[in-house]
Protein backbone atom coordinates (compact mmCIF):
# COMPACT_ATOMS: atom_id res chain seq x y z
CA UNK A 1 0.00 0.00 0.00
CA UNK A 2 1.09 3.34 -1.08
CA UNK A 3 0.50 4.44 2.90
CA UNK A 4 3.44 1.85 4.13
CA UNK A 5 5.28 4.57 1.53
CA UNK A 6 4.33 7.65 2.65
CA UNK A 7 4.80 7.15 6.26
CA UNK A 8 3.56 10.23 8.54
CA UNK A 9 7.08 10.10 9.93
CA UNK A 10 8.83 10.38 6.39
CA UNK A 11 6.32 12.84 5.82
CA UNK A 12 6.70 14.83 8.82
CA UNK A 13 10.78 14.73 8.23
CA UNK A 14 9.85 16.20 4.67
CA UNK A 15 8.24 19.26 6.09
CA UNK A 16 11.07 20.16 8.84
CA UNK A 17 13.98 18.65 7.12
CA UNK A 18 17.02 18.54 9.11
CA UNK A 19 19.97 20.98 8.75
CA UNK A 20 17.95 22.28 5.15
CA UNK A 21 19.52 25.15 3.99
CA UNK A 22 22.85 27.22 3.41
CA UNK A 23 24.65 26.80 6.17
CA UNK A 24 26.81 30.06 7.27
CA UNK A 25 30.36 28.74 6.25
CA UNK A 26 30.54 26.27 3.60
CA UNK A 27 33.65 24.43 3.13
CA UNK A 28 32.62 22.38 -0.38
CA UNK A 29 29.36 21.73 -1.86
CA UNK A 30 28.13 19.72 -4.47
CA UNK A 31 25.06 20.16 -6.69
CA UNK A 32 23.04 16.93 -8.55
CA UNK A 33 20.27 17.03 -10.76
CA UNK A 34 18.04 14.13 -10.94
CA UNK A 35 17.23 13.56 -14.53
CA UNK A 36 13.99 12.07 -13.93
CA UNK A 37 11.90 14.22 -12.57
CA UNK A 38 14.47 17.60 -12.48
CA UNK A 39 14.88 17.41 -9.04
CA UNK A 40 17.65 19.31 -7.68
CA UNK A 41 19.87 19.46 -4.59
CA UNK A 42 22.61 20.88 -3.21
CA UNK A 43 24.48 19.09 -0.23
CA UNK A 44 26.86 21.64 1.69
CA UNK A 45 30.25 20.69 4.26
CA UNK A 46 30.16 23.80 6.37
CA UNK A 47 33.97 22.90 7.84
CA UNK A 48 36.85 20.88 7.16
CA UNK A 49 35.69 17.26 6.12
CA UNK A 50 39.27 16.36 7.73
CA UNK A 51 37.72 17.16 11.51
CA UNK A 52 34.36 15.97 11.09
CA UNK A 53 31.46 15.82 8.55
CA UNK A 54 28.84 18.36 9.00
CA UNK A 55 26.49 18.46 5.81
CA UNK A 56 23.39 20.50 4.51
CA UNK A 57 21.21 20.39 2.00
CA UNK A 58 18.72 22.75 -0.02
CA UNK A 59 16.48 21.22 -2.43
CA UNK A 60 13.77 21.66 -4.90
CA UNK A 61 12.50 17.77 -4.15
CA UNK A 62 9.64 15.60 -3.65
CA UNK A 63 8.91 14.15 0.01
CA UNK A 64 11.42 10.46 -0.21
CA UNK A 65 14.21 12.68 -1.35
CA UNK A 66 14.02 15.63 1.53
CA UNK A 67 13.18 13.12 4.09
CA UNK A 68 16.13 10.88 2.81
CA UNK A 69 18.51 14.04 2.84
CA UNK A 70 17.42 14.86 6.04
CA UNK A 71 18.50 11.58 7.80
CA UNK A 72 22.03 12.36 6.07
CA UNK A 73 22.73 15.13 7.45
CA UNK A 74 21.30 13.97 10.69
CA UNK A 75 22.90 10.82 11.45
CA UNK A 76 26.15 11.54 9.52
CA UNK A 77 27.16 14.19 11.53
CA UNK A 78 30.13 14.64 13.64
CA UNK A 79 31.38 11.26 11.76
CA UNK A 80 34.94 11.07 11.02
CA UNK A 81 35.63 11.12 7.08
CA UNK A 82 36.43 7.80 6.50
CA UNK A 83 33.60 6.33 8.13
CA UNK A 84 31.08 9.07 6.83
CA UNK A 85 32.23 7.89 3.49
CA UNK A 86 31.16 3.91 4.38
CA UNK A 87 28.33 4.98 6.07
CA UNK A 88 27.17 6.69 3.17
CA UNK A 89 27.94 4.16 0.38
CA UNK A 90 26.82 1.17 2.85
CA UNK A 91 23.53 2.91 3.27
CA UNK A 92 22.99 3.59 -0.94
CA UNK A 93 23.57 -0.18 -1.27
CA UNK A 94 21.20 -0.95 0.92
CA UNK A 95 18.55 1.45 -0.66
CA UNK A 96 18.73 -0.20 -3.89
CA UNK A 97 18.64 -3.64 -2.78
CA UNK A 98 16.14 -3.27 0.04
CA UNK A 99 18.25 -4.04 3.45
CA UNK A 100 17.77 -0.45 5.12
CA UNK A 101 16.04 -2.56 7.67
CA UNK A 102 19.19 -4.04 8.94
CA UNK A 103 20.65 -3.20 12.60
CA UNK A 104 23.83 -1.55 12.11
CA UNK A 105 21.59 1.45 10.36
CA UNK A 106 20.05 3.73 12.25
CA UNK A 107 16.33 3.45 13.09
CA UNK A 108 15.28 6.65 11.22
CA UNK A 109 16.31 4.75 7.92
CA UNK A 110 13.56 2.46 8.14
CA UNK A 111 10.94 4.76 7.39
CA UNK A 112 12.41 4.51 3.93
CA UNK A 113 12.46 0.35 3.96
CA UNK A 114 9.49 0.64 1.91
CA UNK A 115 11.17 2.33 -1.49
CA UNK A 116 12.01 -0.76 -2.77
CA UNK A 117 8.72 -1.52 -4.00
CA UNK A 118 8.60 1.73 -5.59
CA UNK A 119 11.65 1.00 -8.33
CA UNK A 120 11.09 4.42 -10.07
CA UNK A 121 11.15 6.45 -6.98
CA UNK A 122 14.57 4.77 -5.75
CA UNK A 123 16.55 7.31 -6.83
CA UNK A 124 14.85 9.87 -5.12
CA UNK A 125 15.82 8.47 -1.85
CA UNK A 126 19.52 7.44 -3.06
CA UNK A 127 20.01 11.26 -4.74
CA UNK A 128 21.27 13.01 -1.12
CA UNK A 129 23.05 10.15 -0.35
CA UNK A 130 24.92 10.17 -3.96
CA UNK A 131 25.58 13.83 -3.82
CA UNK A 132 27.23 13.58 -0.22
CA UNK A 133 29.45 10.79 -1.18
CA UNK A 134 30.46 13.24 -4.40
CA UNK A 135 31.40 16.15 -2.27
CA UNK A 136 32.90 14.10 0.38
CA UNK A 137 35.03 11.70 -1.46
CA UNK B 1 -23.80 12.84 -24.71
CA UNK B 2 -26.07 10.87 -26.79
CA UNK B 3 -26.24 7.64 -26.94
CA UNK B 4 -25.27 6.68 -30.46
CA UNK B 5 -22.17 9.01 -29.55
CA UNK B 6 -22.03 6.82 -26.32
CA UNK B 7 -22.08 3.47 -28.20
CA UNK B 8 -19.63 4.59 -30.85
CA UNK B 9 -16.98 5.89 -28.06
CA UNK B 10 -17.91 2.32 -25.84
CA UNK B 11 -16.71 0.35 -29.07
CA UNK B 12 -13.76 2.09 -30.05
CA UNK B 13 -12.58 2.16 -26.10
CA UNK B 14 -13.25 -2.20 -26.83
CA UNK B 15 -10.67 -1.81 -29.63
CA UNK B 16 -7.88 -1.32 -26.99
CA UNK B 17 -7.50 -4.72 -25.02
CA UNK B 18 -4.78 -3.36 -22.59
CA UNK B 19 -7.64 -1.27 -20.94
CA UNK B 20 -9.59 -4.11 -19.40
CA UNK B 21 -7.06 -4.55 -16.82
CA UNK B 22 -6.29 -4.17 -12.40
CA UNK B 23 -3.95 -2.23 -11.45
CA UNK B 24 -3.34 -1.98 -7.72
CA UNK B 25 -6.87 -3.70 -7.16
CA UNK B 26 -8.38 -0.78 -9.58
CA UNK B 27 -9.54 0.16 -12.99
CA UNK B 28 -6.67 0.97 -15.41
CA UNK B 29 -7.16 4.42 -16.02
CA UNK B 30 -4.74 5.50 -18.46
CA UNK B 31 -4.00 9.36 -18.60
CA UNK B 32 -0.32 9.69 -20.24
CA UNK B 33 -1.56 9.64 -23.32
CA UNK B 34 1.29 12.33 -24.73
CA UNK B 35 3.99 10.04 -23.76
CA UNK B 36 2.48 7.01 -25.61
CA UNK B 37 -0.93 5.61 -26.92
CA UNK B 38 -2.30 2.18 -26.17
CA UNK B 39 -2.68 0.28 -29.33
CA UNK B 40 -5.80 -1.19 -30.88
CA UNK B 41 -6.78 -4.75 -31.67
CA UNK B 42 -6.05 -3.56 -35.97
CA UNK B 43 -2.20 -2.21 -34.84
CA UNK B 44 -1.49 -5.75 -32.81
CA UNK B 45 -3.07 -8.05 -35.19
CA UNK B 46 -0.81 -6.41 -38.24
CA UNK B 47 2.16 -7.11 -36.51
CA UNK B 48 1.02 -10.01 -35.47
CA UNK B 49 0.00 -11.20 -39.07
CA UNK B 50 3.19 -9.86 -40.61
CA UNK B 51 5.52 -11.41 -37.82
CA UNK B 52 3.74 -14.83 -38.58
CA UNK B 53 2.98 -14.83 -42.22
CA UNK B 54 5.01 -12.03 -44.12
CA UNK B 55 8.68 -11.66 -42.77
CA UNK B 56 11.55 -11.29 -44.92
CA UNK B 57 13.57 -8.83 -45.33
CA UNK B 58 13.13 -6.05 -47.86
CA UNK B 59 14.04 -4.50 -51.19
CA UNK B 60 16.57 -6.73 -53.43
CA UNK B 61 14.79 -10.14 -52.86
CA UNK B 62 13.52 -11.88 -55.94
CA UNK B 63 11.32 -14.58 -53.18
CA UNK B 64 8.21 -14.40 -52.18
CA UNK B 65 8.36 -13.61 -48.63
CA UNK B 66 10.42 -10.77 -49.55
CA UNK B 67 8.09 -9.55 -52.39
CA UNK B 68 5.53 -9.30 -49.39
CA UNK B 69 7.92 -7.85 -46.92
CA UNK B 70 8.82 -5.20 -49.29
CA UNK B 71 4.81 -4.66 -50.24
CA UNK B 72 3.57 -4.32 -47.20
CA UNK B 73 6.68 -1.87 -46.03
CA UNK B 74 6.01 0.13 -49.06
CA UNK B 75 2.58 0.14 -48.70
CA UNK B 76 3.17 1.53 -45.20
CA UNK B 77 4.73 4.98 -47.03
CA UNK B 78 1.93 5.28 -49.36
CA UNK B 79 -0.91 5.22 -45.94
CA UNK B 80 1.73 7.62 -44.50
CA UNK B 81 2.04 9.84 -47.15
CA UNK B 82 -1.78 10.14 -47.95
CA UNK B 83 -2.20 10.87 -44.50
CA UNK B 84 0.45 14.00 -44.24
CA UNK B 85 -1.07 14.60 -48.17
CA UNK B 86 2.91 14.62 -49.52
CA UNK B 87 2.77 15.35 -53.04
CA UNK B 88 5.05 12.12 -53.43
CA UNK B 89 5.54 9.07 -51.52
CA UNK B 90 9.18 9.03 -52.00
CA UNK B 91 9.13 12.05 -49.71
CA UNK B 92 8.19 9.87 -46.64
CA UNK B 93 11.26 8.79 -45.02
CA UNK B 94 11.04 5.99 -41.89
CA UNK B 95 13.13 6.31 -39.10
CA UNK B 96 12.93 5.24 -35.29
CA UNK B 97 10.59 8.16 -34.12
CA UNK B 98 10.36 12.27 -34.41
CA UNK B 99 13.57 12.22 -32.54
CA UNK B 100 15.68 10.34 -34.52
CA UNK B 101 14.28 12.75 -37.72
CA UNK B 102 15.21 15.71 -35.94
CA UNK B 103 18.46 14.17 -35.25
CA UNK B 104 18.80 13.30 -39.07
CA UNK B 105 17.60 17.14 -40.35
CA UNK B 106 20.39 18.40 -37.96
CA UNK B 107 22.92 16.28 -39.07
CA UNK B 108 22.28 16.47 -42.30
CA UNK B 109 21.74 20.25 -43.09
CA UNK B 110 25.42 20.86 -41.07
CA UNK B 111 26.89 21.43 -45.16
CA UNK B 112 23.83 23.94 -45.51
CA UNK B 113 25.00 26.32 -42.19
CA UNK B 114 27.56 28.22 -41.89
CA UNK B 115 28.98 30.18 -38.75
CA UNK B 116 27.03 33.32 -37.46
CA UNK B 117 23.83 31.73 -39.24
CA UNK B 118 20.80 31.68 -36.75
CA UNK B 119 18.44 28.42 -35.58
CA UNK B 120 15.40 29.60 -34.30
CA UNK B 121 13.36 27.39 -31.82
CA UNK B 122 11.06 27.94 -28.97
CA UNK B 123 11.01 28.32 -25.60
CA UNK B 124 8.23 25.30 -24.58
CA UNK B 125 10.34 22.72 -27.37
CA UNK B 126 11.00 19.21 -25.87
CA UNK B 127 14.62 18.16 -25.59
CA UNK B 128 14.55 16.11 -28.54
CA UNK B 129 14.26 19.78 -30.64
CA UNK B 130 16.64 21.90 -28.70
CA UNK B 131 19.64 19.44 -28.06
CA UNK B 132 20.49 18.03 -31.89
CA UNK B 133 20.29 21.76 -32.93
CA UNK B 134 22.65 22.77 -30.00
CA UNK B 135 25.08 20.03 -31.47
CA UNK B 136 24.25 21.61 -35.16
CA UNK B 137 25.87 24.93 -33.39
CA UNK B 138 28.87 23.43 -31.81
CA UNK B 139 29.56 22.07 -35.58
CA UNK B 140 29.13 24.88 -37.33
CA UNK B 141 29.32 28.00 -35.55
CA UNK B 142 25.85 29.25 -35.83
CA UNK B 143 23.55 30.49 -32.65
CA UNK B 144 20.83 29.15 -31.40
CA UNK B 145 17.87 31.57 -30.71
CA UNK B 146 14.75 30.96 -28.55
CA UNK B 147 11.24 32.79 -29.05
CA UNK B 148 9.83 33.69 -25.96
CA UNK B 149 6.46 32.83 -24.27
CA UNK B 150 3.87 34.23 -22.24
CA UNK B 151 2.86 33.04 -18.90
CA UNK B 152 -0.28 31.56 -20.44
CA UNK B 153 1.85 29.12 -22.39
CA UNK B 154 1.90 31.25 -25.77
CA UNK B 155 4.62 31.88 -28.28
CA UNK B 156 5.13 36.07 -28.89
CA UNK B 157 4.69 35.99 -32.54
CA UNK B 158 5.80 39.82 -32.23
CA UNK B 159 9.16 39.29 -31.02
CA UNK B 160 9.28 36.01 -33.61
CA UNK B 161 8.69 38.48 -36.46
CA UNK B 162 11.52 40.79 -35.13
CA UNK B 163 13.98 37.66 -34.37
CA UNK B 164 13.84 36.38 -38.02
CA UNK B 165 16.19 38.07 -40.17
CA UNK B 166 18.96 37.85 -43.33
CA UNK B 167 20.80 35.18 -40.79
CA UNK B 168 17.75 32.81 -39.88
CA UNK B 169 19.16 29.85 -41.19
CA UNK B 170 16.23 27.15 -40.11
CA UNK B 171 12.91 27.47 -37.51
CA UNK B 172 12.24 23.98 -35.90
CA UNK B 173 9.21 24.38 -33.78
CA UNK B 174 6.70 22.06 -32.06
CA UNK B 175 3.24 22.07 -33.69
CA UNK B 176 1.38 20.95 -29.92
CA UNK B 177 3.54 21.21 -27.06
CA UNK B 178 3.42 17.98 -24.91
CA UNK B 179 3.99 19.82 -21.74
CA UNK B 180 1.33 23.00 -22.09
CA UNK B 181 -0.78 21.39 -24.54
CA UNK B 182 -0.60 24.93 -26.73
CA UNK B 183 -1.31 24.20 -30.84
CA UNK B 184 0.80 27.04 -32.09
CA UNK B 185 -0.11 28.95 -35.23
CA UNK B 186 2.30 27.04 -37.10
CA UNK B 187 0.39 28.06 -40.62
CA UNK B 188 1.47 31.72 -39.71
CA UNK B 189 5.34 30.77 -38.04
CA UNK B 190 5.63 29.36 -41.99
CA UNK B 191 4.50 31.94 -43.66
CA UNK B 192 7.03 34.80 -41.66
CA UNK B 193 9.78 32.23 -42.23
CA UNK B 194 8.99 31.19 -45.64
CA UNK B 195 9.27 35.58 -46.66
CA UNK B 196 12.50 35.22 -45.34
CA UNK B 197 13.91 31.76 -47.57
CA UNK B 198 14.05 29.97 -43.91
CA UNK B 199 14.20 26.16 -43.77
CA UNK B 200 10.98 25.28 -41.76
CA UNK B 201 10.89 22.03 -39.31
CA UNK B 202 7.85 21.36 -37.68
CA UNK B 203 7.57 18.55 -34.89
CA UNK B 204 4.43 16.73 -34.74
CA UNK B 205 5.14 14.06 -32.32
CA UNK B 206 1.77 15.13 -29.76
CA UNK B 207 -0.09 17.28 -33.47
CA UNK B 208 0.06 14.20 -35.81
CA UNK B 209 -2.63 11.77 -33.60
CA UNK B 210 -4.56 15.21 -32.95
CA UNK B 211 -4.93 17.59 -36.01
CA UNK B 212 -5.42 16.87 -39.57
CA UNK B 213 -1.86 17.59 -41.18
CA UNK B 214 -1.75 18.62 -44.91
CA UNK B 215 2.41 19.27 -45.65
CA UNK B 216 1.24 20.70 -48.95
CA UNK B 217 -1.36 23.23 -47.02
CA UNK B 218 1.35 24.02 -44.35
CA UNK B 219 3.81 24.48 -46.90
CA UNK B 220 7.00 23.78 -44.13
CA UNK B 221 10.19 21.77 -45.37
CA UNK B 222 9.59 19.38 -42.95
CA UNK B 223 6.94 17.40 -40.91
CA UNK B 224 8.05 14.82 -38.16
CA UNK B 225 6.31 12.84 -36.01
CA UNK B 226 6.32 9.37 -34.17
CA UNK B 227 3.93 6.27 -34.66
CA UNK B 228 3.98 5.74 -30.72
CA UNK B 229 1.70 8.73 -30.36
CA UNK B 230 -0.73 7.70 -32.84
CA UNK B 231 -1.67 4.42 -31.41
CA UNK B 232 1.36 2.86 -33.30
CA UNK B 233 4.01 0.91 -32.71
CA UNK B 234 7.34 2.33 -31.06
CA UNK B 235 10.14 2.60 -32.89
CA UNK B 236 9.07 4.22 -35.67
CA UNK B 237 8.61 7.49 -37.30
CA UNK B 238 8.06 9.49 -39.79
CA UNK B 239 10.37 12.55 -41.44
CA UNK B 240 8.38 14.12 -44.51
CA UNK B 241 10.48 16.59 -46.48
CA UNK B 242 10.48 18.77 -49.62
CA UNK B 243 11.98 17.06 -52.51
CA UNK B 244 14.22 19.22 -53.21
CA UNK B 245 15.87 20.21 -49.62
CA UNK B 246 16.03 16.12 -49.31
CA UNK B 247 18.01 15.88 -52.68
CA UNK B 248 20.33 18.94 -51.37
CA UNK B 249 21.28 17.40 -47.94
CA UNK B 250 23.47 14.57 -47.00
CA UNK B 251 22.77 11.52 -45.96
CA UNK B 252 22.35 10.73 -42.24
CA UNK B 253 23.78 7.05 -41.91
CA UNK B 254 25.78 5.13 -44.28
CA UNK B 255 26.05 1.30 -45.16
CA UNK B 256 23.11 -1.19 -47.30
CA UNK B 257 19.95 -0.05 -49.08
CA UNK B 258 20.89 3.85 -49.25
CA UNK B 259 23.44 2.90 -52.24
CA UNK B 260 23.01 3.04 -55.74
CA UNK B 261 26.60 1.73 -56.27
CA UNK B 262 29.48 0.95 -54.37
CA UNK B 263 33.32 0.51 -55.36
CA UNK B 264 35.94 0.72 -52.51
CA UNK B 265 37.02 4.27 -54.20
CA UNK B 266 33.46 6.33 -53.90
CA UNK B 267 29.85 5.38 -53.58
CA UNK B 268 26.63 6.42 -55.02
CA UNK B 269 23.99 7.19 -53.27
CA UNK B 270 20.91 5.74 -52.92
CA UNK B 271 17.48 8.01 -54.38
CA UNK B 272 14.68 9.09 -52.64
CA UNK B 273 13.56 7.90 -49.91
CA UNK B 274 16.11 4.91 -49.72
CA UNK B 275 19.21 7.73 -49.13
CA UNK B 276 18.10 8.56 -45.58
CA UNK B 277 16.99 4.66 -45.05
CA UNK B 278 20.77 2.99 -44.31
CA UNK B 279 20.05 -0.95 -43.31
CA UNK B 280 17.19 -2.89 -42.61
CA UNK B 281 14.62 -1.07 -41.87
CA UNK B 282 11.84 -1.33 -39.08
CA UNK B 283 9.57 -3.29 -41.40
CA UNK B 284 7.10 -4.48 -38.66
CA UNK B 285 7.01 -0.77 -37.17
CA UNK B 286 6.06 0.51 -41.00
CA UNK B 287 3.18 -2.43 -41.04
CA UNK B 288 2.30 -1.02 -37.66
CA UNK B 289 2.10 2.73 -38.43
CA UNK B 290 0.38 2.29 -41.66
CA UNK B 291 -2.39 0.07 -39.76
CA UNK B 292 -2.23 2.93 -36.48
CA UNK B 293 -3.50 5.36 -39.73
CA UNK B 294 -5.80 3.18 -41.09
CA UNK B 295 -6.97 3.55 -37.38
CA UNK B 296 -7.24 7.24 -37.52
CA UNK B 297 -8.73 7.05 -40.63
CA UNK B 298 -11.57 4.78 -39.58
CA UNK B 299 -12.54 7.59 -36.85
CA UNK B 300 -14.97 10.50 -37.04
CA UNK B 301 -12.07 12.72 -36.23
CA UNK B 302 -14.45 15.64 -35.86
CA UNK B 303 -16.10 13.20 -32.65
CA UNK B 304 -12.98 12.28 -31.39
CA UNK B 305 -11.64 16.16 -31.13
CA UNK B 306 -15.11 16.76 -29.29
CA UNK B 307 -14.97 13.94 -27.20
CA UNK B 308 -11.18 14.77 -26.09
CA UNK B 309 -11.79 18.41 -25.28
CA UNK B 310 -14.73 17.81 -23.11
CA UNK B 311 -12.73 15.98 -21.02
CA UNK B 312 -10.07 18.16 -21.09
CA UNK B 313 -12.84 21.06 -20.09
CA UNK B 314 -14.11 19.16 -17.01
CA UNK B 315 -11.11 18.19 -15.77
CA UNK B 316 -10.27 21.72 -15.99
CA UNK B 317 -12.95 22.70 -14.60
CA UNK B 318 -12.82 20.05 -11.73
CA UNK B 319 -8.83 21.10 -10.59
CA UNK B 320 -9.64 24.28 -11.02
CA UNK B 321 -12.02 23.60 -7.84
CA UNK B 322 -9.29 21.86 -5.97
CA UNK B 323 -7.77 24.93 -3.31
CA UNK B 324 -3.50 24.60 -4.42
CA UNK B 325 -4.27 23.72 -8.18
CA UNK B 326 -2.36 25.54 -10.27
CA UNK B 327 -2.67 25.26 -14.49
CA UNK B 328 0.79 25.41 -16.29
CA UNK B 329 -0.49 26.73 -19.95
CA UNK B 330 -3.53 28.39 -20.72
CA UNK B 331 -3.08 28.80 -24.05
CA UNK B 332 -6.92 30.10 -26.24
CA UNK B 333 -5.91 27.55 -28.46
CA UNK B 334 -5.00 23.92 -26.86
CA UNK B 335 -5.34 20.19 -26.87
CA UNK B 336 -6.44 17.92 -24.58
CA UNK B 337 -3.37 18.09 -22.53
CA UNK B 338 -3.64 19.34 -18.85
CA UNK B 339 -0.20 20.25 -16.93
CA UNK B 340 -0.67 21.71 -13.27
CA UNK B 341 1.17 21.54 -10.01
CA UNK B 342 -0.65 21.71 -6.43
CA UNK B 343 1.14 23.87 -3.85
CA UNK B 344 3.68 22.70 -1.04
CA UNK B 345 3.38 18.67 -2.93
CA UNK B 346 6.22 17.39 -5.63
CA UNK B 347 4.31 15.68 -8.78
CA UNK B 348 6.07 12.63 -8.10
CA UNK B 349 4.53 12.24 -5.00
CA UNK B 350 1.12 12.98 -6.27
CA UNK B 351 1.95 10.67 -9.30
CA UNK B 352 2.89 7.77 -7.07
CA UNK B 353 -0.73 8.30 -4.90
CA UNK B 354 -2.53 8.87 -7.76
CA UNK B 355 -0.75 4.99 -9.31
CA UNK B 356 -2.30 3.49 -6.44
CA UNK B 357 -5.37 4.06 -7.59
CA UNK B 358 -4.70 2.53 -11.24
CA UNK B 359 -4.42 5.73 -12.83
CA UNK B 360 -1.52 6.43 -15.34
CA UNK B 361 -0.24 10.22 -15.65
CA UNK B 362 3.31 11.80 -16.30
CA UNK B 363 5.12 13.31 -13.65
CA UNK B 364 8.55 15.33 -13.70
CA UNK B 365 9.54 17.84 -16.58
CA UNK B 366 8.11 16.05 -19.43
CA UNK B 367 12.06 16.38 -21.39
CA UNK B 368 10.97 20.45 -21.25
CA UNK B 369 13.46 21.50 -18.63
CA UNK B 370 13.96 24.73 -19.60
CA UNK B 371 9.86 25.30 -20.11
CA UNK B 372 10.30 24.16 -16.44
CA UNK B 373 12.66 26.89 -15.48
CA UNK B 374 10.58 29.61 -17.06
CA UNK B 375 7.40 28.46 -15.21
CA UNK B 376 9.87 28.24 -11.55
CA UNK B 377 8.65 24.80 -11.05
CA UNK B 378 10.73 21.36 -11.19
CA UNK B 379 7.62 20.08 -13.05
CA UNK B 380 3.97 19.35 -13.16
CA UNK B 381 1.80 16.23 -13.15
CA UNK B 382 0.26 15.58 -16.91
CA UNK B 383 -3.02 13.94 -17.82
CA UNK B 384 -3.40 13.55 -21.45
CA UNK B 385 -6.34 12.22 -22.77
CA UNK B 386 -7.09 10.10 -25.71
CA UNK B 387 -10.05 9.05 -27.63
CA UNK B 388 -10.42 5.69 -25.09
CA UNK B 389 -10.88 8.15 -22.02
CA UNK B 390 -14.42 8.70 -20.28
CA UNK B 391 -16.01 10.89 -17.93
CA UNK B 392 -15.54 9.06 -15.27
CA UNK B 393 -12.01 8.46 -15.39
CA UNK B 394 -11.82 12.16 -15.26
CA UNK B 395 -13.91 12.07 -11.86
CA UNK B 396 -11.90 9.22 -10.33
CA UNK B 397 -8.53 10.78 -11.22
CA UNK B 398 -9.94 13.93 -9.36
CA UNK B 399 -10.76 12.07 -6.31
CA UNK B 400 -7.34 10.51 -6.69
CA UNK B 401 -5.83 13.81 -6.61
CA UNK B 402 -7.31 14.95 -3.19
CA UNK B 403 -6.95 11.99 -0.98
CA UNK B 404 -3.46 12.80 -2.52
CA UNK B 405 -3.44 16.14 -0.97
CA UNK B 406 -5.14 15.01 2.26
CA UNK B 407 -2.34 11.93 2.45
CA UNK B 408 0.33 14.50 1.64
CA UNK B 409 -0.29 17.64 3.60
Amino acid sequence: MVSELYKRELIELSHNPYHFGKPKKIFSSHETFNPLCGDKITVYQSIDPSKAIELWFESVSCIICSASASILMKHSEGMDLNDGLEFIKEVQNAINDGSLCNHKFPKALHCLEEINNYPSRITCATLPWKTAFELLK
Amino acid sequence: MNTKKKEVLNKIRDEFPILDQKINGEDLIYLDNAASTQKPKSVINAIKDYYENDHSNVHRGVHTLSVRATEAYENARVKVAEFLNSPNVHQIIFTKGTTDSINLIASSVTNLVQKDDEILITSMEHHSNIVPWQELCKRTGAVLKVIPINKNGELLIDEYANMISSRTKIISIVHLSNTLGTINPVEDIIEIAKSHDVITVIDGAQAAGHLPIDVQKLDCDFYLFSGHKIFGPTGIGVLYGKENILNEIDPYQFGGEMILKVTFEETTYNDLPHKFEAGTPNIAGAVGIGASIDFINGLDRDLAHQHEMSLHDYALEKLEEIGGVRIIGNASNKSAIISFVIDGLHPHDIGTIINQKGIAVRTGHHCTMPLMDFYSIPGTVRASFSIYNNHSEVDKLIDAIKLAIKMLK
